[in-house]
């Protein structure tokens, strides 16, 4: 019910009038808007709320860890800098290219960190998130560095930011590659879970534990890659959305994930109403109003867990 | 059967296991003592395979264990080891269930619900069966994942020191429990115990396991001799019998060097 409101209201909102009437009774001129660039819109955000949430609970599982998450692991920085590498290195391609090069990096990098840097510190559960943003920075130091040398920092800012202003009809299509990794994600929930018990257990049960972690890792780097090439990185989503289904819904996937993937929109679209609504009619980049919204209710998390 | 041979462990440059050759017969329980630092639960994780073997073989219904699949596996032995953490929110009931994953692969049938059911009930855990595991205390965490391994229902079961955390109602249970088990369904159970008089009174062989080395692999009868014992631990024992049980005891002995 909320979600309907939330997407009705989502493809409502900015500078051209539309009426609830005209959503449904198409003129020529609202339904051009709709299609170039409401729709879109509230469709990438819809997926990348979803994509990113669910991404967020398996890296949580994998990592046996409930602080960590793409954007504490390093995971979506390493996707920031495969990405402009693939910007600068190879310019003439096309979308997909690119994303193969982000895609590739993303995953080598935070392989890297869960099989090296994660168990090395395992003893302590809040130390390795401290490491993740350490190598995040690290990485993104990189990412700055290649900017500079390239002379494109200005520009840089701009697609890094996380923004849905750029989702308009022939540009978004791409993040329909989120279905799938959102079913996938679905349907391996029960193994995901059984690896969030660790490898004494899963090998137990007879699942192949590197085959899995690879597989996650694999779906999180996909996931997080198409969204940072789309629309920029987006903040606290993944850390915040599984945290707060795990409190109210515990912990296994397979019955959570639906309430994940949808909590996840819902949160993003309504982030993005605030971000188009605050100083209407311009809009601010939704990345940080959910930065901000997002500490505030990771900060409520944790003092309600540590009770 | 469970047939070891020459079976070597290392971790870093410290030999763990030096050539165990050891034959665990079907349908017993069997108990695994020794003192700290033995070997037990690096033999134990070997035969699970959650450690590569890399010198020596073992082989389970004669075949080498390397060369059954995952899958297949998991539906002969089941292995609780010894410390078990999980910050996972999951209710009794559903962790009992995922004993059940290498038949089910998640979708439950009747059978299996059957049979977790019975599980919960065996371990006096209905009354917990929704409550969420972070919540329980320590024994009633470690009776959880007992249920789960036992939900699994495989012929080969090895447990790791499963008495930790129990108190002494639980501890009689348990292994009143995995006798029963053994007599009834005819499985064949390792247990790796601490306190020496559950092995007395319940196993039908104990193994003995010092330094890497096997010390002996005798009927319970055999093995609960003062002498035998005093030398396995370094420490004086007194053997007492009384009717049908026997105690060891050795809170007074003096120890060996």
């Amino acid at each position: 019910m909320i979600f309907i409101c939330a997407v009705i209201f989502s493809l409502k909102i900015g500078v051209e009038e539309l009426t609830i009437k005209d959503l449904f009774s198409a003129t020529s001129g609202s339904s051009k808007l709709l299609i170039i660039s409401r729709i879109p819109r509230t469709l990438t955000l819809l997926l990348t709320g979803a994509g990113l949430a669910v991404a967020g609970v398996i890296m949580q599982q994998l990592t046996r860890n409930k602080f960590l998450a793409p954007s504490t692991a390093g995971t979506l920085d390493a996707a920031k800098l495969g990405i402009l590498m693939g910007l600068l290195f190879f310019p003439h391609l096309g979308m997909l290219p690119k994303l193969g090069i982000g895609l590739l990096v993303c995953f080598a990098l935070t392989s890297f960190f869960t099989f090296s840097v994660a168990e090395i510190v395992k003893k302590d559960s809040l130390l390795i998130p401290v490491f993740g943003v350490m190598y995040g920075y690290v990485l993104n130091a990189l990412t700055t560095m290649l900017g500079v040398h390239f002379n494109i920092i200005q520009n840089m800012e701009g697609w890094l930011i996380g923004n849905f202003a750029k989702s308009l009809q022939g540009q978004y299509e791409l993040i329909f590659l989120l279905i799938p990794i959102v079913v996938i994600s679905y349907n391996y929930a029960h193994r995901f879970t059984i690896l969030g018990m660790g490898k004494s257990f899963t090998l137990n049960l007879g699942i192949n534990y590197r085959f899995f972690m690879g597989l996650g890792i694999l779906l999180t780097a996909i996931t997080v890659s198409t969204t940072v090439l789309l629309v920029g990185s987006i903040p606290f989503i993944d850390l915040v959305v599984p945290n707060l289904v795990s409190l109210f819904h515990g912990d296994n996937m397979h019955k959570n994930l639906p309430f994940t993937a949808v909590y996840g929109a819902i949160s993003l679209l309504l982030c993005d109403s605030i971000a188009r609504l605050i100083i209407y009619p311009y809009e601010m980049p939704a990345s940080m109003i959910i930065g901000s919204l997002g500490a505030l209710v990771f900060l409520i998390i944790l003092l309600k867990k540590g009770r | 059967m469970i047939e070891i041979s020459s079976l070597h462990k290392k971790i870093g440059y410290k030999t763990i296991l030096k050539g165990i050759n050891l034959k665990i017969p079907e349908g017993k329980l069997i108990c695994l003592i020794g003192p700290n630092g033995a070997g037990k639960s690096s033999l134990l994780s070997l035969i699970a395979q959650l450690e590569k073997v890399e010198k020596g073989v073992i082989e389970l219904d004669n075949r080498d264990i390397r060369s059954y699949r995952l899958a297949e596996f998991s539906m002969k032995l089941a292995y609780l080891q010894q410390h078990n953490h999980l910050d996972l929110k999951l209710t009794v009931a559903e962790l009992v269930a995922y004993g059940r994953f290498p038949y089910s692969k998640g979708r439950l049938t009747a059978n299996d619900h059957q049979i977790i059911e019975q599980t919960i009930g065996e371990l006096n855990l209905k009354s917990l069966r929704n409550s969420f595991i972070d919540e329980l205390s320590g024994g009633e965490r470690q009776r959880v994942f007992l249920a789960m391994i036992l939900a699994q229902d495989t012929p080969y079961i090895l447990l790791d020191e499963p008495l930790n955390n129990l108190d002494m109602k639980h501890a009689v249970e348990i292994m009143q429990h995995c006798k029963n088990l053994v007599c009834t369904q005819g499985k064949t159970i390792l247990i790796v115990v601490h306190d020496i008089n559950f092995a007395a009174n319940y196993a039908d062989y104990i193994v003995g396991m010092k330094d890497g080395n096997l010390a002996f692999m005798l009927p319970t009868s055999q093995a609960i001799q003062a002498d035998v014992l005093g030398k396995l631990f370094n420490i004086d024992f007194q053997i007492i019998t009384s009717g049908v049980t026997v105690m060891c005891n050795y809170y007074f002995g003096k120890s060996r060097l």
